[in-house]
């Protein structure tokens, strides 16, 4: 069994079992366009163990066993019911749940309502952050009569998330390294403890802060011995046309020399918020590979160049004719968040913006239709 | 070990070291990205390596200390153990880099007189032997910085220290190996250099180094795994009540979880053992009390207009309690009652509906199927009650 293990959190919509499948199917597609893996781009996994980490298991479950989500959407009119009847303190009514599950039914169902769940609804947000807390530890601390100690070691585990996923793992990973079980020292953090690296992909956790505030989190990167970082290496990422970055963008006061912030603007997928369209990026994916692994398999030379090409790749589509009256359409749709926007807002203009993205999609598969490709 | 035993092992230590090639031990020795994955040494901790396979008998390695030092480990004398391989470490002159050896020594010496200190504060006899002393010295590490992580080496972006900006360009991060990585006496492994990369510690003092600092990790594991071990139990028993409570239990609409997440008392790893029911509507079960022969059951809306469930045992795995219900349905006039909540999914009330005489009991669906299947077995039982009540 590989050492090294990649923690991988997925972020809001549904993932049924087995829906880690498309990321190492991802993860071996981006590996393989480098000399390391070229010839065989699964033997990635002889040297990395991804380990899923889910809760949609709580919110949507099997049709054998439905999650809150699934049960609440069978007994449909009682959400709404409670959306157009109740307010909550901290931001304002539900009312405009009503028009969105009406005008889209899937999209809220599929991505706005668990990131409802998780922001308003404490039972449910705390039971998602034990059981996160819990697949990790599971890892690290097995059960069992003979504690394994190398396998304790928490600098195997690289940790990468996704959208709801972000905000998730902070919240999971800040209890796991602060609480203090059974009343003693907490022993899950530096220094004792430290992980290898956190990725935070598409990265929502200030908008979706509730209870454990952002400033003076653990959940960052610094040197051994910091009792207020909790790995070495810390990287967050957003697309500057991602519109669920836009409001309250992640910050972060840290040391340059562990953490980084990054603005991506490429365009590999039409789906910009998407889990892969983050790791298609050059920036995100070789960084990520080789902390995983434990060593640089992926060269500087091989890294440089590989930008190289996600640059210009990116600017041949802004250069499409089809594309850039829509694009500009998105932008403009996108300057009406600011930082401060409410929750409903942000929903609106994901969702225009989803459609229009839609809108592109199909226009360009229709030409290419029309051209025999 | 004897003291035969220890003086042979280090000796055997220092002729590893010497009897490597020259070349290897030259300072600067540049090597392509290529060859620096081949030599695992300047691999990040917990990526497997070192491993048993190479240094089963190494006297440094993880497993070897482990098993060297058992009886002090056991016995809760840690500070002697790491005292030992500090002053193993010291007693092995290198052949070279004597700078570096002099910052890890130190560094080393630094984390031995902070882990005694921490002990003494927290013990009489010197040695760790309940959670409490333990936690205590975990806390006191804590503050001195020092712990597990503190001989490992760190793999950092190659830039210089400030505060994190947010980025956009195109140029590749460049990562380095560090040992004390933000300290002033950091030790850098290699460092970029035209051609490749130059090596700053040469491969077998970055062995020794990897395998000192890896010891000391096994000896803190073993000092906190107890701790550990309650942590990752607390947090297993924790998940298991949040889904006894939350999809396992009294199912709540999401303004019962609202209201409960507001009022109910509890922590994240200590999850609520009580619930209160509001403005909760089911679909049930509705049966005339006169003799079983003469039972009719029809379907009714149920709204337990508020109730009580407390959760017990060892896991919150099962629930009690009840609720004031109204009861509609076609062909009579609403009722009220009393509904009991006793298992999963068995729910049992009485309910008045003011015309009729007599009251009616309240299934649930899964309680009524069950009856369905083995009510005949109940059968005599009822009827020998309703004769004691109406005997009354």
């Amino acid at each position: 069994m590989a050492s090294n293990l990649l923690f991988v959190v997925h972020g809001m919509g549904s993932y049924p079992a087995g829906w880690e499948g498309e990321i190492r199917t991802k993860l071996e597609s981006v590996a393989q366009r480098y000399a390391a893996f070229r010839a065989d781009p699964a033997s990635l996994w002889q040297r990395v163990e991804l380990v899923p980490v889910g809760y949609d298991d709580l919110l949507r479950g099997t049709p054998e066993k439905p999650g809150l989500l699934e049960r609440w959407k069978q007994e449909a009119g009682g959400l709404l019911a409670f959306a157009g009847a109740n307010k909550l303190p901290s931001v304002g009514s539900l009312d405009w749940l009503e028009p969105l599950a009406t005008q889209d039914q899937e999209f809220f169902w599929e991505r706005v309502a668990d990131v409802v769940a998780y922001r308003f609804f404490g039972l449910i947000r705390d039971a998602i952050r034990v059981h996160v807390a819990r697949q990790i530890l599971d890892e690290l601390v097995p059960e069992g009569a003979t504690p394994d100690l190398a396998a304790r070691s928490f600098e195997r585990g690289t940790i990468l998330a996704h959208s709801l996923g972000t905000a998730v793992t902070h919240d999971a990973l800040s209890l796991l390294g602060t609480t203090r079980f059974e009343g003693h020292a907490n022993v899950f953090s530096p220094p004792m403890c430290r992980f290898r690296a956190v990725f935070q992909l598409a990265n929502v956790s200030r908008v979706l802060a509730n209870d454990i505030p952002l400033d003076g989190s653990i959940v960052h990167g610094g040197p051994v011995g910091d009792a207020g970082s909790d790995c070495t290496r810390f990287a967050s990422f957003r697309h500057k046309l991602d519109p669920f970055c836009l409001v309250r963008p992640f910050r972060l006061e840290a040391d340059a020399r562990f953490n980084t912030l990054r603005t991506l603007a490429h365009f590999q997928d039409w789906n910009l918020h998407g889990f892969g369209h983050y790791l298609d990026h050059p920036h995100v994916h070789v960084p990520l590979l080789n902390a995983a692994l434990g060593e640089d398999a992926i060269t500087g030379d091989e890294y440089a160049a590989a930008l190289s090409e996600a640059k210009a790749l990116g600017a041949e589509l802004e250069q499409v004719a089809a594309v850039q009256a829509e694009l500009a359409e998105i932008r403009t749709e996108l300057a009406r968040l600011e930082e401060n926007s409410s929750l409903a807002m942000l929903f609106e203009v994901a969702r225009n913006v989803h459609r229009k993205l839609g809108s592109i999609r199909e226009r360009v598969e229709q030409a290419r239709k029309d051209l025999g490709l | 070990m004897s003291y035969r035993e220890l003086v042979t092992a280090l000796v055997a230590s220092l002729l590893l070291v010497l009897a490597q090639p020259a070349r290897a031990l030259q300072e600067g020795r540049i090597v392509s990205e290529q060859e620096l994955r081949q030599l695992p040494q300047y691999s990040e901790p917990g990526s497997g390596w070192p491993a048993a396979d190479t240094f089963a008998n190494d006297v440094r390695y993880r497993a070897q200390v482990l098993a060297r030092y058992r009886e002090l480990l056991d016995s809760g004398r840690h500070v002697a153990v790491l005292q030992a391989l500090a002053d193993e470490f010291r007693a092995l002159p290198w052949p070279s880099h004597a700078e570096v050896k002099r910052t890890f020594q130190a560094h080393m010496d630094g984390v031995v007189a902070a882990f005694r200190a921490a002990v003494e504060a927290s013990t009489h006899s010197g040695a760790l032997t309940t959670d409490e002393q333990r936690s205590a010295v975990v806390d006191e590490l804590r503050t001195r910085r020092l712990g597990a992580e503190s001989l490992l080496p760190q793999k950092r972006k190659d830039v210089p220290a400030g505060p994190v900006v947010e980025e956009d360009d195109d140029a590749p991060e460049r990562t380095v190996l560090v040992f004390f990585a933000g300290a002033p006496d950091e030790i850098r492994c290699y460092e970029p250099a035209p051609g490749g990369i130059r090596l700053l510690v040469p491969p077998e003092i970055q062995t020794d180094l990897r395998l000192r600092g890896d010891a000391f990790q096994a000896v803190f594991q073993h000092a906190i795994a107890t701790l550990q071990d309650l942590g990752a139990e607390s947090i297993r028993a924790a998940d298991r009540a949040w889904q006894n409570y939350l999809f396992h239990g009294y199912s709540q609409y999401p303004w019962e979880a609202l209201f409960n997440g507001w009022v109910v008392s509890y922590d994240v790893f200590d999850p609520p053992d009580e619930q209160w029911i509001f403005l909760h509507p089911t679909l049930g079960v509705e049966a005339s009390t006169v003799s079983l022969d003469e039972i009719t059951a029809d379907e009714v809306f149920n709204v337990e207009l508020l109730g009580y469930l407390h959760y017990y045992g060892t896991d919150n795995e099962r629930y009690l309690g009840a609720s004031l219900a109204a009861t509609l349905r076609s062909d009579i006039g609403p009722g009220i009652g009393l509904v009991t909540h006793w298992t999963k999914g068995f729910s049992l009330g009485i309910t008045w509906h003011g015309e009729q005489e007599d009251p009616f009991v309240y299934l649930s669906f899964d309680l009524f199927r069950f009856l369905q299947t083995e009510g005949p077995a109940f059968r005599e039982s009822y009827d020998r009650v309703r004769r004691l009540v109406g005997a009354l």
